[in-house]
Order: structure tokens, then sequence, then C-alpha cells
């Protein structure tokens, strides 16, 4: 490039320079000629005087030797006096050409190479006293001419090269080179993306200007781009936070965007989502026909993915930009609204059979039974049991209802584990030896936490109620306390009928009874272990239970030991 | 056809595929509710849309013979084009056999069948998860995918054969619910095919990746 430009820039420079010396050269040349013919004129003119005075030829001829040689012709071409080798060989002195002038006009000159003498010589002819007089001068001979040329000639083309490239130089130093430097300042910017370490406070003010702008508009695009890609960004994991499943997709189907939800959702490779087409992505035909047949308007249907439910909703995006396809997880909302109404069909079913048992035996009793004292006692104390399972009902769904609702206080009390678990199983004795169930209490050392201790003590009978109510003849209830890390653990281990898998993690559900055929127990209200969760709860502990079918179950609650 | 246009071609039949799968998904997803609800209603709309599948299926053989008469694909391209029919013909046999399970949903509800056994669901629940499966090997060209398919065909084989077992000892307690028990047969045996087809159509997805139709017994080779 720079060496392009700088001979670009000589060439022109060395011809215009060539071309110029040679123009000096030819007018020089003229000029000298013009010069000696007018020189010759006046020598004429005074050889024509010296011949008119009778001057002697010989003696003429010595007098302008310096000038020139002389030669004297008669006018029929033979030669008088002459000093001329030239001329004195010449047979045809008549057929030269400044003689045939002379003898037209009395004057004639002629210039040319003389092959005897091998000179450039020029010749002056004129008719004086009756005689041709020829004046020879020798203007330089052929091989001097080109000697004393080469050396000029030589200095010529060097003194040529020289101004040429010198003149080049500085042309190249003061326009090219800014130039140059421009360029690259210029390149590296856009190279590196940053405003380049060039200098470029030696340029011409012209072209600092345009670096300036230069430097001005990377700045302001720069900044504009940071701008963008900050939004970008700020798009991207805005999307990226949403729980919920995000698919923008062009008209074309093929995805967009898609944030991180929506590819664990579908269980997509992260790699080469973008610009895939749906369809061959989510594999999902139900999706892909909902996206295809709306056109304007949201749609919202559930659609089913690996057993969860998902809200499917699709925008279509104005200026037929591609349609946004949001997932709204409503697995948990569906489970909690299928609880919620298993809860009232139970509560419902809970309260109306002790409820239909007692209408049946007053109508009974009206109907004339009532007169009969037996059948009357007997039904009235079914009566009486029935209701008092209504009020146990209630009293257990209100107890439910209170915890829920976190209306308990007196927090702060001690409780005594050691003496509470004594306490339990004192209570408990006559009902466990009716059933043949011995109970034991493991707990020897000091156990305290704080917390209501009636609800603590709710807990535990009911744990321990439930043990001796599902054990085998000659089972035992045992309870074990002891710490673990920051906490207590407390062990209730019966050797009862135990819970099958299916069962044992749906028995913290409100109503929720695993045997079936015993649903109408009267001792029975099937919210037992749902008041032992919420009352944890209240604790901040936590109850988990291991159970082997025909073998028995341990309950085992976590109380940490923290001022409540 | 330039070049261009040649490959949205082999992309819109690609796509077609996908379509194919995931409608065969949904068509086995939709045929399980229908028989563990014995809903009538549904297998009869599942029997009934069966000729929409078969309709694609056409469809998709007509757009590959097109492409191969007009372009005479080689190499990747054709071997594309011949597993796409292969494909596509596999996944109609799938829905082919849902199908026929609805049939007999229809059956089980006239022998007053109660709760669908145990077993039939566990094959239900594979035959899906192949089929899912082989769904997303082919969407994703995941030869790891397709292999997996493969070696859990198995799992379904063994299901069968302790079913044939079981309904074998029920038939024999139960004389006067053969009938039903022959229906639970041949939907076992509905699954274990739907089961062959989904190893088929990972042989498929593996000569199309990889360029070499392989026998069982060195099918880990390649």
């Amino acid at each position: 490039m720079k060496r392009r430009l700088f001979i670009s820039f000589f060439i022109p420079v060395f011809l215009l320079v060539v071309a110029f010396m040679g123009i000096v050269g030819l007018l020089s040349f003229r000029t000298y000629n013009q010069q000696l013919e007018n020189d010759l004129v006046s020598i004429v003119s005074l050889i024509s005087y010296d011949t008119q005075q009778g001057i002697k030829n010989e003696d003429i001829i010595n007098k302008y030797d310096v000038i020139g040689k002389l030669s004297f012709i008669d006018k029929e071409g033979k030669l008088i006096t002459s000093f001329d080798s030239a001329i004195e060989d010449d047979k045809n002195i008549l057929a030269r050409e400044e003689v045939k002038e002379a003898l037209k006009a009395n004057i004639g000159s002629s210039l040319r190479y003389e092959e005897n003498t091998k000179e450039f010589t020029f010749y002056k002819a004129f008719i004086s006293a009756g005689e041709i007089i020829i004046i020879a001068i020798p203007l330089i001979s052929q091989s001097a001419l080109i000697i004393a040329s080469i050396g000029y000639i030589f200095l010529a083309v060097l003194l040529t090269i020289g101004i040429s490239g010198v003149f080049s130089y500085f042309f190249y130093k003061r326009n090219i080179e800014p130039m140059m430097i421009l360029e690259k300042y210029i390149r590296r910017t856009y190279k590196h993306k940053a405003i380049a370490q060039v200098g470029i406070q030696s340029l011409p003010i012209e072209l600092k200007r345009i670096a300036d702008i230069f430097k001005e508009t990377t700045k302001s695009l720069q900044e504009y781009a940071e701008k963008e890609e900050e939004q970008k960004l700020y798009l991207y994991s805005t999307i990226d936070t949403m729980v919920d499943g995000f698919i923008a997709i062009d008209e074309n189907e093929d995805i967009k965007l898609i944030n991180k939800s929506a590819i664990s959702i579908f269980a997509l490779n992260k790699e080469n989502v973008i610009g895939s087409n749906l369809l061959v992505q989510t594999q999902n035909f139900e999706l892909s026909n909902a996206v295809k047949e709306i056109d304007n308007t949201v749609t919202i249907s559930d659609l089913v993915i690996d057993n969860k439910t998902y809200k499917l909703t699709i925008y279509t995006l104005e200026k037929n930009m591609g349609k946004l396809i949001i997932l709204y997880d409503i697995t948990k909302l569906n489970q909690l609204e299928n609880m919620r109404k298993e809860f009232v069909s139970n509560v419902s079913h809970e309260l109306k059979t002790p409820l239909t048992a007692i209408i049946g035996f007053i109508e009974t009793l009206k109907d004339g039974a009532i007169d009969e004292p037996d059948t009357a006692r007997k039904f009235l104390g079914i009566i009486e049991l029935e209701s008092q399972r209504l009020e146990m009902l209630i009293g257990d769904l209100l107890e439910l209802s209170s915890i829920e609702s976190n209306k308990i206080d007196r927090l702060n009390e001690d409780i005594d584990i050691k003496d509470i678990a004594g306490g339990a199983i004192e209570a408990f004795k006559t009902i466990a030896d009716k059933n043949n169930v011995a109970l034991v209490n493991n707990v020897t050392g000091n156990y305290v936490i704080k917390g209501n201790l009636e609800l603590f003590k709710a807990m535990l009978y009911n744990l321990i109620s439930n043990g001796i109510k599902y054990n085998v003849k000659d089972g035992s209830v045992s309870i074990n306390c002891k710490y673990l890390g920051e906490g207590i653990v407390m062990e209730i281990i019966d050797t009862g009928i135990g819970i099958s898998k299916d069962n044992l993690f749906r028995i913290f559900e409100r109503f929720y009874k695993v045997d079936k055929s015993r649903s109408y127990d009267p001792e029975s209200t099937g919210l037992g272990l749902a008041i032992v969760k919420h009352i944890l709860e209240l604790f901040d502990g936590d109850i988990s239970v291991d159970s082997i079918l025909g073998e028995g179950t341990t309950f085992r609650i976590y109380l940490p030991k923290k001022e409540v | 056809m330039s070049r261009g246009s040649f490959d949205q071609a082999l992309a819109d039949v690609n796509q077609d595929i996908v379509e194919l799968g995931s409608r065969t998904i949904q068509v086995l997803e939709k045929t399980k509710v229908a028989l563990t609800n014995l809903d009538e209603k549904l297998a009869r709309q599942i029997y009934n849309d069966d000729d929409f599948i078969d309709a694609k299926e056409i469809e998709i053989s007509e757009k590959c013979m097109n492409i191969i008469i007009r372009e005479q694909p080689i190499a990747k391209d054709l071997r594309f084009l011949l597993t796409a029919l292969k494909i596509s013909s596999d996944f109609e046999r799938i829905c082919d056999h849902s199908a026929q399970i609805t049939k007999l949903t229809r059956k089980l509800l006239k022998h007053n069948a109660g709760t669908l056994p145990a077993g039939v669901e566990e094959m239900f629940d594979i035959t899906l998860d192949l089929t899912r499966r082989i769904v997303k090997a082919y969407a994703t060209n995941d030869v790891d995918i397709a292999l997996g398919v493969y070696d859990d065909d198995d799992r379904l084989d063994q299901a069968y054969k302790t079913m044939v077992k079981w309904i074998k000892s029920e038939i024999e307690n139960n004389v006067d619910q053969v009938d039903q028990y022959m229906d639970y047969l041949f939907i076992s045996k509905y699954f274990e095919r739907i089961g062959d087809r989904t190893n088929s159509i990972a042989k498929w997805i593996i000569y199309k990746e990889k360029g070499t139709i392989r026998h069982y017994y060195n099918m880990k080779n390649i």
C-alpha cells in the first residue's frame, strides 16, 4: 500500500521533471542557433568589407581562423583559396545547399553532419566581390558530443530521480502518511471494538477533525450497543427467573426465546433449542395443535406433561411476529382443590352418619319403642354414643381450625418430655390393659422444650392412642427420646398391624383412614394425625413414619430445641 | 427444485414424522384414559380418529417418493427418506394397535370388567414410556436414547410373560370370567407388539444416523 502509493506518485513527478528538462534543453539549443546566426551575419559583413578593401584571401582566412574555416570559390564552382579540407575534396561545390541558396539570394546557410570531418558543421555562404565565400563553423565532433552528453544525461537523470524522489517523499510525508495513520486508527478501533491507542495528535487539522468525528461516533455507538446489551440481558434474566414456562415462537413455529423453566418442563437440550421447530423439540402434539389453531385471541387449556398439569396460555403477537406460550404449573393447585373437595365431602359424611343414626333411633322411639323400657334404654345409649362422637368430631375440627389459624397462645411453657410421657402412659394404662398391649417408657434423661403444653400433650396422646388402637394382642407401644443435633427426636414405636406403602404418604390427610372397613369407628374421627401434623408445624418440628405391614409402625418426631 | 427448497422439503418430512410420532403418543395417552376408566365414548372417538393417522402416513409416503423421484437424493438424504418411509409406517401400526385396544375396551365393558389389573397398567406405562422416548430419540437424532429403547423392550417382553402366566392362573380360578381375561390377554399382546414397533423405529433411527443396519446381537457395536 505504502509502496504503491509512493511509486504512483513518484512516476508522474519523474516524468514531469524529465519533460521540463527536455523543454529547457531544446529551448537553449534553439537560442544558441539563433545567436550563432546573428553573429555570422555580422561576420559576413566584416568579411565582405575586407574583400572589397582588396585584402588578400590568405590574410582574410588567417584573420577569421578563430571563428571558422573560410573558402573562396568563383561562380563556376572552382576553388580559389581554401583551408577547409572538406571543401577541397568536394568535386561539386555548387551542389552544396548553402551555395545554392547564396547563388539565388546572395546569402545561404546550412547545418549538417559532415562525413569527411565527422563533425556537425554550420555553413554560411555569401557572394562578395564576385566570389562565393563559405564559412564552415564546426559545432562539435560526434564522439565528443556523446562523451560530453553522457555526463550531462547521467547528471540529468540523477538530478531528475533525486528531485522526484525528494519531492515525492515530502509529498508522502505530508499527505499520505497522515491518511495511513488515520486508516490504522479506524481499522484498529473497529477490530478491537475500543478506541485505538494510535497517536493522532500529529495529524493535520482536517484529518484530525475526521478522526475526532469518528471517535465520537464510535463512542456513541458503543454506548448504544452497551445499553442494548443491558436491555437484552435484563429481558433474558427476567424471563429466565419466571417460574412459569415461557416460549416465544415465530410465524413458522420456530422457537425464538425460551426460559429455563420451559426447558426443564420439556426436558430439552439447551444448546440447540433456539431456531428449532416447536413440535420437533417438544414432541407434544397437543401443544403444537393448540398453537396452530388459535389466530388472534388468548387460548387457555390444560396440558399434562410428565404427570404434571399446566395451564396453557397462548398469546398472538402483533404484526404477525409469532406467538407467546406460557405454561403455569397448576398441579399443586389441582391437588389442593381435590383435597378441599374431599374434605368437604368427608366432613359432611362424618357429620351425617351419627346424625342419621340419632334421627333413626329417635323416630323408632317415637313410633312406640319408648314404651319398651329395655329397648328404649338401649336406643338412648346408642343416641348418647353417637352424640358424643359428634361432639368429639366437632371438637377435633375446632381444634384443627384453631391450630391452623394460629390462634394459639401460651407458646412459652416449659415442656418436660419425661414427665408428660410418664403421665400419658399412666392415662392410657386402663385401655392398654384392656387391649393386652404393654406400654414402655424409655425416656430417662431430662428433655425440656418450650411450647404450648396442652397441644404437646394432645399430640402425644393421639400417637399413643393410635399405637394402642392399631396394635395386636400382646403387642407393645414404646416411647424413646434422644438428642439429635440442635433438637430432640422422639419415637413412638408400636408392634401393631403396620401401614402399607400406598397408604403411608396419605395418613396425615384429614379423614384419611387406612382400613376402609373400619371407617365407621365411633372412637376414630380420622383427624388425629392431621392434628398431630399441624401441632408439629406450630412447634417448627417435623414428623416421619416408617412402617412394615404386619410388624409395626414407628412415628419419629423431630423437635427443635429453640426458644419459641 | 433448488437446493434450498430441497432442504425445506426434507425438513417438512422430518416435521411430519415428529407430528405423527407426537400424535401417536397422544393416541396412546387417550387410549390409556379410555381403558382405565372404561370410557366407551372416548374409545369410540379414538377408534374413529385412526383414519387421520392413516392419511398422515400416506401423505408422508407420497412426499418421500416425490422427493426420491424428482431429486434422486444420495447418501444421508436418501437414508433419511428411506427411514421416514419405514418409521411413518411403524407409527401408523402403533396407532392401529391402539385402535384395536380401544375396540377391546368396549368389549371389556360388555363383559362387565372391573378395575384394570395392575399388570396391564404396568405394561401400558412401559409402552407409553418407550413410545415417548423413541419419538424424542427421533426428534433429537439421539442414538443413545434409541439404544436405550432397544434395551428396555426386554422389560415389556418380561411383563408380557408374567401377564400371560397371571391370566392363565386367573382363568383357571374364575372360569366364568374367561371372556374378560381373554380381552386382557389380547391387550397385553398388543402392548408387546407396540414394543416391537418402537424397537424397529430405534433400529431405523440408528440406520439414519450411522448408516448401518445391525442385528440385535451386535447393536452395541456401532
